[in-house]
């Protein structure tokens, strides 16, 4: 994660860009930009990543991520489990034993 | 030479065809290549250069596969083509997330475009998911 401030950028790779946490949980590591909130204004964050329960509310508007399409499936499922409690390891073992949602159908509906 | 930005459209609109089916024959009339679509965006462990693709990750919980570019763009307008819907490889294995690149769905996938130099540089775990958000996968022709 690079983040752009006044300061010299750093780069961090494994800190939630929400919470700040570095920690072994899964995340979500996003190829793209993140206006990050703060009390100076809004602070530009360059490919963060994210902890399941930790990805902003409106990442999904600006994103283009429709919770209910197949190919968002297991996104949407982890960030339940890990908004209900699930962590760590477990939320690993969760994601595990999720069904495949990659390489799905995505020819819009005519 | 440079190109009108009508074509410039043309050609984006062409190599980052976003159809589900169907094939795309580029080239002189005597001597077309075919690329079968869906095109694909993959995910690499190295940088692409222009003449290899990248080392692919391969495995995970996913397990890790190209995702298709069906429906997830736009037309090309003003000599760019833009991404309109995420992209996201969920279950991914432990790596580097270093580059993106687009291929066709042939048996033995041709390779098409790659964003290449800098390194994304993402340390990805096991379990984790990539996401290349709406937006942020672009082709461009100068």
């Amino acid at each position: 994660m690079t983040e752009t401030t006044t300061e010299a950028a750093a780069v961090v790779n494994d800190r939630c860009a929400a919470c700040g946490q570095e920690d072994d949980h899964p995340m979500i590591h996003v190829w793209g930009v993140w206006q990050k909130p703060t009390d100076d204004g809004l602070l530009t964050v360059v490919n963060p990543s994210f902890h399941f329960d930790c990805l902003p509310d409106d990442a999904h508007d600006l994103w283009g991520i429709d919770r209910d399409a197949p190919e968002h499936a297991n996104l949407k499922a982890t960030q339940e489990a890990a908004r209900a409690g699930t962590h760590g390891d477990d939320l690993r073992a969760f994601i595990a034993g999720l069904p495949s949602d990659n390489d799905v159908d995505t020819t819009p509906e005519a | 030479m440079s190109k009108f930005t009508t074509f410039a459209n043309d050609l984006l609109d062409a190599y980052l065809d976003t159809g589900a089916s169907g094939t795309l024959a580029i080239g002189p009339v005597s001597a077309r290549v075919n690329y079968t679509l869906p095109f694909k965006v993959g995910l690499t462990t190295t940088l692409c250069t222009a003449g290899a693709l990248g080392t692919e990750f391969t495995g995970g919980s996913g397990p890790y596969a190209r995702q298709s570019l069906a429906g997830a763009m736009g037309a090309a307008s003003a000599a760019a083509k833009t991404s309109t819907s995420a992209l996201t490889f969920s279950g991914m294995p432990a790596g580097t997330w270093a580059d993106v690149f687009v291929a066709d769905s042939t048996g033995t996938p041709k390779n098409v475009v790659f964003k290449g130099t800098p390194s994304l540089a993402k340390t990805v775990n096991a379990g984790d998911t990539c996401l290349i958000p709406s937006g942020s996968f672009q082709g461009t022709e100068a």
